[in-house]
């Protein structure tokens, strides 16, 4: 597997921090991750790899199922962090595609240390602000959001929303999701936003 | 080539390495995504002493990149010491454009005052937090607190309050009024006065708060409920400066400061925060926050 030295850690990193920074204060504000210069194994998109790059270091654990062993590579070999079993993992990389029991597992964290809870990074085909077919609608209210958002995925599964909606029934409680697509658009559900979809 | 990119400086970018990077990145979204609660973190050794103003530069470091413009504020002052310092410090590092002007900023980081003029939603305010805990009054034991805000048991903080009324006809908190966030947790919006907690609540930019010396992180994200606690029949209120009126400008809807003159008898008032107080002098147009308090003031004003 190939080292990223195209990657800037600390200017890439940076500005990408604070997009993620900007969509997880707005939940359902798309804003755009993308570095055309990393080459990402099959089954991870760009903006989840970048998201990755940001966030990961030896001091957390990270889990992915899908083509496991390449994305887990890729990973201990460009952010040094270390593959772990999904319920000690600090972030998840799962593809919206698939049913999965991994967000049922995700570490909630505690009443004590909310904090200590799992960030899971899901893929999607289409991430966008209008209405297209076959797109789930997801309508967003809470912290972050003046009246409510509303924003369209394609191709996410309707039982990962019922996780995830399952999972942050009891704030302080939860796991924090972000949303990525093919082309880089990335947006995040904080636990504190409550979720519905059509 | 590692020569030339790497061993150029004898510092990183931003004065903090990476990995401590990342864990007060990491940790920052935890405490966006859980409005109010306070999380640890690292916060790493400074070329400061702990208590002057590290948490709010671990943030502010850790968030700046070379496309943003500072500004640095102390008591609304750009001109004072602590304000001067960390400023210098952050340009040193990385070579920022730095400001006065509160429009211009993108990152502005503030010792006890929010600006006057409202901020948008393409800035972010740093917080310098010399005691996070808003229940360290009625509780000393840090596990106890944090149990406390577990279960948001939050009794003995009413009663405080309660008391207080009882014992002084007010609840006598001057700065860092405690305030409810998103109706989960009590958070302590750092010794910023009265006048300024009503403009936290639905804001348009993200306040982020860092305790260096308690090494704590904690933010209100844009657009969220914000309340001072109150009692039904005892109000929140902020400052009132109805008989007097700022020595340059004649205006007295803002915070103002008490300057004792050279008899250290008179006193003037002045408008506290420096560039909104440039700002009238100069009559450039001005976008003052506008809560039900400040409203309420320019209502009687009329």
């Amino acid at each position: 597997m190939i080292r990223e030295i195209q990657y800037n850690e600390i200017f890439d990193a940076q500005e990408h921090f604070r997009l993620i920074l900007d969509s997880m204060s707005r939940p359902g504000k798309i804003n755009k991750i993308y570095n055309e210069n990393i080459s990402t194994p099959e089954g991870l998109n760009n903006a989840s790899a970048l998201i990755g790059f940001a966030l990961l270091n030896r001091d957390v654990g990270f889990y992915s199922n899908k083509n496991k062993t390449q994305i887990e590579e890729y990973f201990v070999v460009n952010t040094n962090s270390k593959p772990v079993a999904a319920n000690k993992a600090d972030f998840i990389f799962i593809n919206g595609n698939e049913e999965s029991e991994v967000i049922d597992e995700a570490n909630e964290g505690l009443l004590e240390y909310p904090e200590k809870s799992a960030t899971i990074i899901i893929d999607v085909e289409e991430i966008y602000d209008s209405a297209k077919d076959q797109s789930h609608e997801l309508i967003l209210k809470g912290p972050g959001v003046m009246t409510e958002k509303r924003c369209y995925i394609r191709n996410i599964k309707t039982r990962i929303l019922e996780q995830i909606k399952e999972k942050n029934s009891e704030f302080p409680l939860g796991i924090d999701i972000i949303l990525t697509d093919k082309q880089g658009n990335v947006i995040c559900i904080p636990r504190s936003n409550q979720l519905t979809w059509n | 080539m590692i020569e030339n990119i790497k061993f150029n400086s004898s510092y990183n970018f931003a004065f903090i390495d990476e990995t401590t990077k990342k864990e007060i990145r990491r940790k920052l979204l935890k405490a966006i995504c859980i409005p109010g609660y306070q999380v640890p973190y690292s916060s790493p050794e400074m070329p400061i002493a702990r208590g002057w103003g590290t948490g709010g530069l671990h943030l502010t470091l850790a968030l700046i990149g070379k496309t943003d413009t500072l500004k640095m504020i102390d008591q609304g002052s750009d001109a004072s010491v602590n304000a001067c310092n960390l400023r210098d410090f952050v340009q040193l590092t990385t070579n920022c454009k730095t400001t006065y002007d509160t429009n211009e900023a993108t990152l502005i980081q503030t010792r006890h005052r929010i600006t006057e003029e409202k901020l948008t939603d393409k800035q972010i305010m740093v917080f310098q937090v010399p005691q996070p805990e808003p229940l360290r009054r009625v509780e000393r034991y840090e596990y106890k607190t944090r149990q406390m805000h577990a279960e948001s048991d939050y009794a003995k903080m009413w009663l405080t309050l309660y008391e207080a009324f009882v014992k002084w006809g007010d609840v006598m908190h001057g700065a860092g009024y405690p305030v409810m966030v998103n109706g989960r947790y009590i958070m302590s919006p750092s010794p910023i006065p009265r006048w300024d907690v009503p403009n936290l609540n639905m804001a348009d930019c993200i306040y982020l708060f860092g305790a260096g010396r308690e090494k704590r992180l904690y933010a209100v994200p844009p657009h969220t409920r914000v309340e001072p606690l109150e009692f039904e029949d005892v109000k929140f209120h902020i400052e009132n400066f109805k008989d007097v009126k700022c020595e340059s400008t004649g205006y007295n809807i803002a915070y103002m400061d008490e300057m004792y003159q050279d008899d250290g008898i008179t006193k003037k008032f002045y408008i506290n925060d420096s560039n909104f107080l440039d700002k009238m002098i100069e009559k450039i147009a001005v976008n003052q926050h506008s809560n039900k308090y400040i409203n309420q003031l320019k209502k009687n004003e009329q």
